[in-house]
């Protein structure tokens, strides 16, 4: 990307340029000198003082363009690191275009390409990269959990937790040092001591944020919920239900939905992508097989995954596609015909997971009734109750090294045997046994949103990669304390975890670990 | 005129014996001029030579023809091998050494030379003359040079301290030296004084030795000299022992604060944190009473022990009855009193690799005055500025030691891309290549640096013979395979204790497995297949064999890091930029980096800086 290596000054519209608003701020960055652009203010640039706002008009040959509010930060003390002036002026969009015109034709500025300010605060290290990752995430959030985790990179907890697992590496690498140099100084056992303690207290840090990675948390950025089934079983009826409009066509036609269909609800606070799948069945239509390995990706990938099934149309060729799918909730439709019972008993779902089993009714105009569900004979596991999985923040304490504790459900993650109550404490919360469809399943998905994000699961990819690496890393190290005795090895492999460390905060520096050695150790014979 | 030399070393410790030493071996005329009180090679502090990383130094040292190891083996009466059950690669060698017969060996060897002249003389100033050098005396003679090395150590405007009592010196019952700008005013020194310590002296008969833990000559430790039989001993072998302090100890001392020069303001110098002073330990760290005391003869026919662990500035009185609360040192009578050093200290970064002064041609610096601490360090510093200033005089290529294969490569890269701000010692920390950089495979390392020097020595050929066998010994491990398919050698590795043989096993493979020796199963090996090698290629060969895959997996990683390191760098640039602290641009105008590595290295850099620099480089 060549414009990244480019100096010159830029000049964008901070506050978006896609409607009229009363105020816009647009940002200058990389000016060499404020007083170079006397000749677009009134204000006398030389009485501007830094960080204040002072009022005045853009002009330029004789022509006010506007009037506002102007902010000057200097280089080292701004947003970029550089030169930064800041206008708020009135948000009309062609108010602002002219401005900008302005700066860019007469000031010699560049229209700044997307995300090149923060580009720049990165390259002048006002923000590191973990932080300019918060950012995007912060701007770009489409659920609270982003909102507050790209805040958390920037400034908050996420970030300070780094900076501490930084320390304690720091730590553990002076007490591997000790433990070679001066370990006549220290005495052998007390060295013995703080390398076990030190290095205790970095897999503690360590393991807390690796916990933080487990689970499918990538469904969390964007989570969807899906809907499969075979076709008219009902799937556009629960879609236009959960939607509470019409949005699929529906029809008693089989193949009505050839393709899926998205829409997003917003449920408390988060946005969730419902998808309406093809309908997944039999078929030698080659464009409609297309459509179902589709359906099976989305599937996979999905945050919460509905199976609803009709009784009276499923063959069991079509129930065994779903052998390698944890479903959250299985609907049986049709609830309200006669022969139901009969019917169901008649379904094979020996091969079918799921958290949750119920019946339905539809009823035509959007609604619909649920009741819980027993099906005798053989099934896959299944909870047939609509119990809640467990209270929130239902992870505590810490995981000591070597010991392994099971989370709470995630997706995708298998489970033998019947599901029940997660929680430690094992209690469950009972919602009602029957009711509307909408609440019902709009509150079940809401627990598990809530359950998933209880240990405030890292977002960022990159992060979750090198956090899981310097995990491992740990192990190994871990396994070597207790099966070796030489130190000059695990020196090495200290380093190793050193710059998986440095992908994640930044650089060690020799100099860290000696002011180390020499701030928390009694060192000299 | 027989005042005309070659090169004139200043300075009679260990960095101007190395010198001496080194540069007579060219043929050159040498002169050393050393102060008329003072002994050579002298060990005014712990009487000991080597340690953890400077046991490497002292080998180095002893590869490029160097005379440490050769006194160090003979005036040594207790050898130890340290972190010994830590494993091969982080082990060194320490001799306790008798600091009479250090002095009396180490001048014996250098009168030997027949080009060498030892001077006993003050001097008093240094002047250029028409690219020579010239020396004048306090006697009032004048002695020229065309190359100088200059290593005074710490007589520069040397101050001593002990409690309120104050006078000028570079040791106890040694004059001072003119300051060092005095004697050569175009030489930048460090704008703070570096201050070192050393503890009271202790009559030997008042010391209770029956409650103290003993701690024996090793006779397993190799002695220095490559060319000695590993284990003899010249010496006799005395033990030395360890005690501790109490929280009696300490509360004298810290209810003596204000009477301590280095709490009182008195000392300005910066001492050095590794080596911190029983007040700094006291003060530095309130929560920790007992700390070890080894209790270490200074000779064998000399009345005074080194308790080493309590060097002290405090007034004699305190020194008295804080010395007495300590186990076994009831009735312990101090015979000199314990004291600190304040001098002045070159700028290393004025310096060149060669130790050579970048302004001024011909004119070299080494050991303490460089702002090192140890008397190793100021040795592999002489050595270097000896070897130096010889090819110099005689036209021929420098030689500069890379800190990949030696601590003498790391020190002199640290010493001169760097402002010091508290006395430098060589911890193997300082070396990024630890796994390589042993006591085992000095002559595997050092051999193409003292090829350089275009000898052929006794020590060249030994050398060279030793470099054979290796290739010899390590082509016999690459080509023996032990077969699972035969019983016999089932029967042999259970008889052996090698563990099992479930799948063909290759030597190396063997010498790896971590409940091994890889050492001692190699020597039976040997042994075994009649193959009669010289033990310290055994052990060579063995312990890169254990090494190997971590030493290239340390390679790998180390290369990530040196593409970076190796990046060019704009110091102007950064000096000049607003996103880099005030004290960081300070240092990067006074150092002038040229790669991101030097800048890396510079102390008193900050992670930020570096990070900025570094997110500038991508």
């Amino acid at each position: 990307m060549n414009f990244y290596t480019d100096e010159k000054s830029i000049i964008a519209c901070s506050t978006g340029t896609q409607s009229n608003t009363a105020i816009a701020v647009i940002r200058l960055s990389g000016f060499k000198n404020l007083l170079d652009l006397q000749k677009f203010f009134s204000f006398d640039l030389k009485k501007t003082e830094n960080r204040k706002s002072h009022l005045t008009n853009i002009i330029h040959e004789g022509i006010v363009f506007d009037n506002g509010l102007m902010v000057y930060f200097p280089e080292g003390q701004s947003y970029t690191g550089e030169n930064v002036l800041e206008l708020s002026v009135h948000g009309n969009q062609l108010n602002i275009q002219r401005i900008l015109d302005l700066f860019i034709k007469e000031g010699g500025l560049r229209s700044a390409h997307p995300g090149e300010f923060t580009y720049r605060a990165l390259k002048n290290k006002k923000l590191s990269l973990s932080q300019v990752e918060g950012l995007d995430m912060l701007l770009n959030a489409n659920s609270s959990l982003m909102l507050s985790q790209g805040l958390d990179i920037l400034q908050g907890d996420l970030h300070a937790q780094y900076l501490a697992l930084y320390d304690a590496y720091l730590k553990l690498k002076a007490a591997v040092e000790i433990s070679i140099d001066f370990s006549e100084d220290v005495g052998a056992e007390e060295t013995q001591k703080l390398f076990q303690s030190s290095f205790d207290k970095f897999f503690k840090l360590i393991s807390s944020l690796k916990t933080r990675t487990e689970g499918n948390v990538s469904a969390l950025l964007s989570p969807e919920i899906v809907l499969v089934g075979q076709t008219n079983a009902g799937k556009s009826s629960l879609f236009n239900i959960l939607l509470k409009h019409d949005r699929s066509i529906v029809s008693n036609i089989a193949g009505t939905t050839r393709d899926y269909v998205s829409e997003v609800i917003h449920l408390d606070g988060t946005n969730f992508k419902l998808v309406d799948t093809a309908g997944i069945r039999e078929s030698t239509d080659v464009i409609e097989n297309i459509g179902i390995d589709r359906a099976m990706g989305i599937l996979n990938r999905a945050f919460y995954k509905i199976l609803i099934v009709n009784p009276f149309e499923t063959k069991a060729e079509y129930l065994k596609k779903f052998s390698d799918i944890d479903f959250d909730f299985l609907v049986v439709s049709h609830a309200d015909k006669n022969d139901f019972l009969e019917q169901l008993s008649l379904v094979n779902f020996s091969k079918i997971k799921t958290k949750f089993l119920a019946k339905a009714t539809f009823e035509s105009g959007g609604s619909g009734s649920i009741e819980p569900l027993k099906i005798d004979g053989p099934m896959g596991p299944v909870l047939t109750d609509f119990g809640s999985i467990g209270p929130k923040n239902s992870v505590s304490g810490s995981i000591e090294p070597g010991q392994k504790k099971s989370g709470p459900i995630e997706p995708g993650q298998k489970k033998s045997g019947p599901i029940e109550s997660v929680g430690p404490s094992g209690s469950i919360e009972l919602l009602k046994n029957a009711g509307p469809i909408e609440p019902v399943l709009k509150s079940n998905i809401l627990r598990k949103f809530e359950i998933s994000t209880a240990n405030n699961p890292i977002l960022l990819e990159r992060h979750r990669d090198v956090i899981n690496k310097i995990y491992r890393d740990s192990v190994i190290f871990n396994n070597n304390i207790n099966g070796l005795s030489d130190i000059a090895i695990l020196s090495s492999e200290v380093n190793i975890l050193g710059h998986s460390l440095t992908e994640l905060i930044g650089i060690v520096s020799p100099n860290d670990v000696l002011n180390s050695i020499f701030a928390n150790f009694c060192i000299g014979k | 005129m027989s005042n005309r030399y070659d090169i004139l070393i200043i300075g009679g410790g260990h960095a101007g014996s190395e010198a001496a030493w080194i540069s007579s071996q060219f043929d050159l005329k040498v002169g050393l001029i050393s102060g008329p009180g003072a002994s050579l090679a002298s060990t005014p502090c712990n009487p000991a030579i080597g340690g953890v990383g400077k046991g490497q130094v002292v080998r180095e040292i002893d590869s490029l023809g160097g005379l440490m190891g050769i006194v160090a083996d003979l005036a040594g009466i207790q050898f130890r091998t340290l972190n010994e059950s830590k494993g091969f690669a982080v082990q060194s060698t320490r001799v306790q050494v008798d600091k009479e017969l250090y002095t009396k060996y180490a001048e014996e060897l250098l009168s030997s030379k027949e080009n060498l002249s030892i001077v006993r003389e003050m001097v008093k100033a240094v002047k250029r003359d028409d690219g020579k050098f010239i020396v004048s005396t306090e006697s009032g003679k004048t002695y020229s040079a065309s190359k100088v090395i200059i290593t005074t150590g710490t007589f520069l405007a040397g101050k001593l301290h002990t409690g309120e009592e104050q006078k000028a010196g570079g040791r106890v019952e040694c004059e001072e030296s003119v300051g060092l700008n005095d004697l050569f005013s175009e030489i930048k020194t460090l704008p703070n004084r570096f201050k070192t310590g050393t503890p009271p002296r202790i009559d030997r008969k008042t010391i209770n030795y029956s409650v103290m833990e003993p701690q024996e000559s090793d006779f397993g430790t190799r002695n220095f000299h490559s060319l000695n039989e590993s284990f003899s001993r010249n010496s006799k072998q005395v033990p030395c022992f360890l005690t501790r302090t109490n929280s009696e100890t300490l509360s004298i001392i810290r209810a003596n604060k204000e009477r301590s020069p280095i709490f009182n303001g008195q000392i300005k110098g910066v001492g050095p944190r590794y080596c911190p002073s029983i007040e700094d330990k006291a003060f530095r760290y309130t929560e920790k009473d007992v700390h070890h005391v080894f209790v270490e003869p200074e000779g064998l026919n000399l009345e005074t022990i080194y308790p080493n662990g309590i060097s002290t500035s405090l007034p004699k009185d305190v020194q008295e009855s804080f010395i007495q609360t300590i186990s076994g040192l009831e009735n312990a009578k101090i015979l000199v009193h314990g004291y600190a050093v304040e001098y002045d200290v070159v700028d290393t970064s004025e310096l060149s690799r060669l130790m050579e002064y970048k302004d001024i041609s011909g004119l070299f610096f080494a050991g303490q005055v460089c702002g090192t601490s140890g008397y190793e360090e100021a040795a592999g510093q002489g050595i270097i500025a000896g070897i130096n200033a010889s090819l110099a005089f005689l036209g021929k290529e420098p030689l500069i030691l890379d800190r990949n294969d030696s601590y003498i490569g790391v020190m002199i890269e640290d010493l001169v891309s760097n402002k010091r701000d508290e006395p430098y010692r060589l911890f193997t920390a300082r070396s990024e290549n630890r796994l390589y950089v042993r006591e085992d495979n000095t002559i595997l390392r050092m051999n193409k640096y003292r090829k350089h020097l275009g000898f052929m020595s006794k020590l060249d050929i030994y050398q060279e013979s030793i470099l054979d066998e290796v290739e010899i010994l390590e082509n016999l491990i690459d080509s023996t395979m032990f077969y699972a398919t035969t019983p016999e050698t089932k029967a042999y590795f259970a008889q052996m204790n090698y563990g099992t043989l479930e799948a063909n096993v290759s030597f190396k493979e063997l010498l790896r497995r971590p409940t091994l020796n890889p050492v001692e199963v190699l020597a039976a090996e040997c042994l075994r297949m009649g193959a009669i090698f010289n033990s310290d290629v055994v052990r060579t060969v063995a312990v890169a064999a254990k090494y190997e895959g971590y030493i290239d997996r340390a390679i790998i990683e180390s290369e990530k890091i040196n593409r970076m390191s190796k990046k060019r760098i704009d110091w102007v640039v950064l000096a000049d930029s607003k996103n880099i602290s005030f004290e960081c641009k300070l240092r990067i105008k006074q150092i002038r980096p040229e790669t991101f590595g030097q800048l890396q290295r510079i102390d008193g850099i900050r992670p930020a800086t570096l990070a900025y620099v570094a997110g500038n480089l991508v």
